[in-house]
């Protein structure tokens, strides 16, 4: 009986964003998103072409061609199609992102949870490191880290990470700080709990759907910045395929009336981001939860 | 009943700082318990009536080490644990308890009550996981909440305040503690399940021989549980004895005060025993006796010393300069005259 | 005739998981110069009834049918304006949350003021602040606290403030709900005095909203049982307390500690139901001790037995 009540319980936890107010956003967010991994995962039978194939004809390549039947994006220059970039594209924008929030989640929870439970000089001293990392520029922070890590995916998440953990930290810190004067957690000392036990039993789960709802707004933010650290070369060297890259490599064609170079990937970023803004928002919604940004 | 005793407390004092820093407000010191000192035996339970704000449930969190306190001494079973460090404690908590007055509060939000009742028995290593939900199980069937298998998943917001309040008393008995804290355990409940949860508690303390102080703004409620009441005022014990003696021969001005104001179906329209004002301001306490601003017995001896808790024959205790004669108040209720002048 | 005059009162909150018949189906009257106490547990409907009378029942509530005759007039069929010339000024109403009754960052005297020009008693504000400082002498407060902020008084004090409002106008009907729920009981004894010297005064009519039983037997005149919505029993004090007709005031009054009565306590078993799904039948048969089997099936209708009302198959059976 007890168990399977349990997974009844996982499964309802998982399924309750879906239900309840604030389920049409988060679902919109989840559907988007969902694409995009799909996306990801099966490029090789999405994309029409693969990232730097040459997919029209040689005289045609040295100009970006406009969307048709058999490029519904167009081409960039070199005759490199749009909507396969863009597939392909999304397999770093997502390891990149994901792989940032997540680690960034990794540390600034705990550190938050900690600094919040015991207070302390260590409180006074990760709250300063924190807040003087939260009150740099996001983009600019991520770009001085990356340089000195220099280019690839993996080290273009750690800078992001650096930007996003004292997010998580702020907010989990602030959490634990009001969840340790309440009644249940002198309740589960009462009981004799060990710190431990009163930390990831008592006042992380329910700091958890907040830390959630961070995680949405860390990665639609992340998205964003990759884009910046992308659009300088910091994650993949061309040709190789990242939204933002591209991005930048077709800035000139502005000017000569070439719209969908830039249009696509530049659509690509933003309906990720939106993406995940909905889920975050959705997910705050149907938790009743307040975010300070 | 064994006599011995479980708990000994002597000139306990709790004061809360407030304000002072910048920008922080004037800074005042909150007496909020101001020398304590009892003893409670093995099996006793002692009813600590006072208004709100005199320092009960301050003093409960004290006597638990859930404060720390700033004067005087707690034994418990003999072992001095006034500052007896956290690490040196935790073995010892799983055998006094606390209940308190708010059951939306002291329990987490979102632990299953099942899997809460069966935590300490699993975090104490005194049960394997699924032994441990057993009890939780049997513990759920013996507050009352059957089927225990339908409740154990529940989550807190899924139960009524008197459920709640059950699973707060099941999780502090999985451990049979030998002292129990009970702060106020049926102010929030409906009064129609009061009569259940005093039970379940007193079943419980014949049970395990469980020693109790229960806290309690209303002395009708100490009345039903408690073997000795002692009245509390400002920071202070100003009366105590045996509960049914203290209630129908209160000696201390307060305590007569706080009997005959007490709304009663059985007496209505009894004479009342007037007393001046409210509870003041435990950050602003009056010098002498600190009830002496109310009282209308004081003498100017009251205004400039302050009464200390001495025997007043027969197990009594008052603090108080001129207590009221012995026996006056069954006369006075009956009779008409004046009440007795100091 | 009586000063009020309720009868079959239906007011539900529509939620979006159905409508909560919070008051259904109560009648009831009161004689000028009484003082009537209504108990009943947390969400029996006191305060939406209360609420009813005052016009003020919050949304999603709604008065669904029945009637409110105040002094010959029904009130529920009054336009806005008109109830708001007898709000304050012919029923004047403590309520529930008296925290959220002060706004704390109004003086008392502005606060209580409120009243005097809303009813055109007082021209300016200068004039409404005078006659506040004389409704607060009556209240048993000094004249001059016109001037203070609630958070600098203390809870009995800030009660008196409220009573104060109430009562500026010399309504005729007085309401209190809960008006000592948060106070420790000597100051609760004050506030008691402090409406009853009101009521002697003023001659007005009282009524007590409270779930203490005791405290609503010590001065009523009569009283009026709730459970679930619906009005179980109602009649003169001393008839109800000494000899309850229906088993649930039997039971709360068994389960009321009592430091003069007997020195055990009885409860009654199981909990209120769910006031969007009551149960069929009696709404109490679920968790009453001498429930029949035509309780299960037949609503008990609220029936006159000599100068008390009950609704109870088995108390009409003893009769
Ligand atoms: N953590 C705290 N910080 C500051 N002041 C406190 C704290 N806890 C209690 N106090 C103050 O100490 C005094 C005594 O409080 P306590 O809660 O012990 O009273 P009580 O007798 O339990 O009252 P109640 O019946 O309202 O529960 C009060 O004035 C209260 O405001
Ligand atoms: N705004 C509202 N929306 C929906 N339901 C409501 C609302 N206000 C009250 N109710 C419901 O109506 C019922 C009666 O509530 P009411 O406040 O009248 O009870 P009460 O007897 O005054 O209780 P208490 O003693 O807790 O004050 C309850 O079931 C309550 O949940
Ligand atoms: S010491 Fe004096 S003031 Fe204090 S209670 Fe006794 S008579 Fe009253
Ligand atoms: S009608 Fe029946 S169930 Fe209802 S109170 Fe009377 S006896 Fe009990
Ligand atoms: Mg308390
Ligand atoms: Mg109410």
């Amino acid at each position: 009986m007890a168990g399977e009540s349990r997974r009844a319980r996982i499964l309802a936890g998982l399924a309750a964003p879906f239900r309840g107010p604030g389920r049409g956003l988060f679902t919109a967010g989840f559907i988007i998103v969902m694409v995009f991994v799909v996306m990801a995962i099966f490029a090789p039978w999405i994309a029409p072409y693969g990232p730097t194939e040459r997919s029209v004809p040689l005289k045609l390549a040295a100009e970006p061609q406009p969307p048709s039947w058999g490029h519904p994006m167009g081409t960039f220059q070199l005759g490199y199609d749009v909507f396969s970039r863009i597939v392909w594209g999304s397999r770093v924008v997502l390891y990149v992102v994901a792989l940032s929030a997540i680690l960034s989640m990794i540390i600034g929870v705990p550190l938050g949870l900690v600094s919040g439970y015991y207070g302390g000089a260590l409180d006074r001293a990760l709250s300063m490191v924190m807040d003087s990392i939260y009150a740099f520029p996001g983009i600019v922070l991520a770009i001085a880290v990356a340089s000195v890590l220099g280019p690839s995916p993996s080290n273009a998440a750690i800078s992001l990470s650096v930007v996003y953990v004292p997010t998580f930290y702020r907010m989990v810190r602030g959490q634990t700080l009001e969840i340790r004067e309440s009644l249940y957690v002198e309740a589960a000392r009462a009981l004799g709990f060990p710190d431990r036990v009163t930390l990831l039993g008592h006042i992380l789960p329910n700091v958890a759907p907040t830390t959630l709802v961070v995680f949405g707004l860390a990665a639609t933010d992340a998205i964003l910045t990759e884009a910046g650290l992308a659009f300088f070369g910091l994650t993949v060297s061309y040709p190789q395929p990242d939204w933002g890259l591209d991005l930048r490599m077709a800035m000139k064609d502005i000017l000569n009336g070439v719209w969908w170079t830039t249009f696509f990937p530049g659509l690509a970023i933003t309906l990720l981001a939106l993406g995940f803004a909905l889920m975050g928002e959705g997910f705050s919604e149907r938790y009743a939860i307040r975010t300070e940004r | 009943m064994p006599a011995g005793e479980i708990l000994v407390v002597e000139g306990l004092k709790k004061y809360f700082v407030k304000g002072g820093g910048f920008l922080g407000g004037p800074r005042r010191v909150i007496k909020a318990v101001d020398g304590v000192s009892f003893t409670l035996r093995k099996g006793e339970t002692i009813g600590l009536v006072g208004e709100s704000g005199s320092g009960k449930t301050t003093t409960g969190r004290l006597v638990l080490r859930l404060l720390e306190p700033d004067a005087g001494r707690i034994l418990f079973e003999g072992v001095d644990i006034t500052h007896l460090p956290e690490s040196k404690l935790r073995p010892m908590r799983p055998r006094m308890q606390m209940i308190y007055q708010d059951p939306y509060w002291s329990l987490n939000p979102r632990k299953p009550v099942g899997e809460a009742i069966a935590e300490p028995l699993i975090v104490h290593r005194l049960a394997s996981r699924s032994e441990a939900r057993e009890r939780a199980l049997e513990l759920l069937e013996r507050v009352g909440l059957t089927p225990p298998e339908d409740f154990y998943w529940r989550i807190p917001a899924q139960l009524s305040g008197g459920q709640r309040q059950r699973v707060v008393i099941a999780r502090a008995m999985i451990l049979k503690p030998e002292l129990l804290v009970a702060d106020e355990p049926v102010s929030m409940v409906d009064v129609s399940m009061r009569a259940e949860i005093l039970r379940l508690l007193k079943d419980f303390q014949r049970e395990y021989g469980l020693a109790m102080i229960f806290i309690t703004h209303d002395l009708s409620v100490a009345r039903l549980v408690a073997d000795r009441i002692m009245v509390m005022y400002l920071g202070r014990i100003v009366e105590a004895g045996p509960a049914e003696e203290v209630l129908r021969d209160p000696r201390h001005p307060y305590t007569a005060a706080l009997i005959t104001a007490a709304p009663s179906v059985r007496r209505r329209r009894r004479r009342r025993y007037e007393i001046r004002g409210e509870i003041a301001d435990p950050s602003n306490i009056p010098p002498g006796c600190r009830f002496h601003p109310r009282c209308p017995r004081a003498t100017e001896r009251c205004s400039r010393e302050e009464p200390s808790l001495a025997e007043a024959g027969d197990g009594r205790l008052v603090a108080c300069h001129n207590p009221l004669p012995r026996g006056w108040l069954a006369k006075w209720l009956e009779g008409e005259g004046q009440a007795p002048e100091a | 005739m009586a000063l009020l005059e309720i009868r079959d009162l239906r007011v539900y909150y529509y939620t979006l998981l159905g409508a909560v018949r919070a008051v259904d189906g109560v009648s009831l009257e009161v004689e000028r110069g009484e003082w009537v106490g209504v108990v009943g547990e947390s969400g029996s409907g006191k305060s939406t009834l209360a609420l009813a009378i005052m016009r003020l029942v919050p949304p999603p509530g709604r008065i669904a049918g029945g009637s409110i005759v105040f002094d010959g007039v029904d009130l529920t069929r009054l336009s806005e304006g008109e109830m708001r010339r007898i709000r304050g000024r012919r029923i004047g109403m403590v309520f529930q949350d008296p925290m959220a009754s002060l706004d704390p960052v109004r003086r008392i005297g502005d606060q209580i003021g409120d009243v005097f020009l809303e009813h055109g008693v007082a021209s300016s504000r200068e004039e409404a602040r005078r006659l506040a400082g004389e409704a607060l002498e009556m209240a048993g407060l000094p004249r001059d606290w016109v001037d203070r902020y609630p958070h600098q008084l203390s809870g009995g004090q800030r009660q008196r403030a409220l009573i104060a409002g109430a009562v500026a106008l010399k309504p005729e009907l007085l309401i209190a709900d809960e008006p000592t729920t948060a106070l420790d009981v000597i100051v609760q004894a004050k506030i008691m005095d402090l409406i009853e010297e009101l009521k002697r005064e003023l001659g007005m009519t009282v009524i007590l909203i409270t779930h203490d039983i005791s405290l609503a037997a010590e001065r009523s005149t009569r009283i009026a049982v709730m459970y679930a919505g619906k009005l179980v029993e109602y009649g003169p004090v001393d008839a109800v307390v000494e000899d309850p007709l229906h088993p649930y005031t039997r039971g709360l009054l068994e389960s009321a500690p009592d430091l003069w009565g007997e020195k055990r306590l009885k409860g009654i078993p199981g909990y209120p139901p769910d006031l969007r799904r009551p149960p069929r039948g009696c709404r109490f048969h679920p968790r009453c001790p001498v429930a029949m089997e035509k309780c299960r099936e037949e609503e008990p209708p609220l029936v006159r037995v000599g100068d008390r009302l009950v609704a109870c198959h088995r108390a009409l059976m003893r009769r």
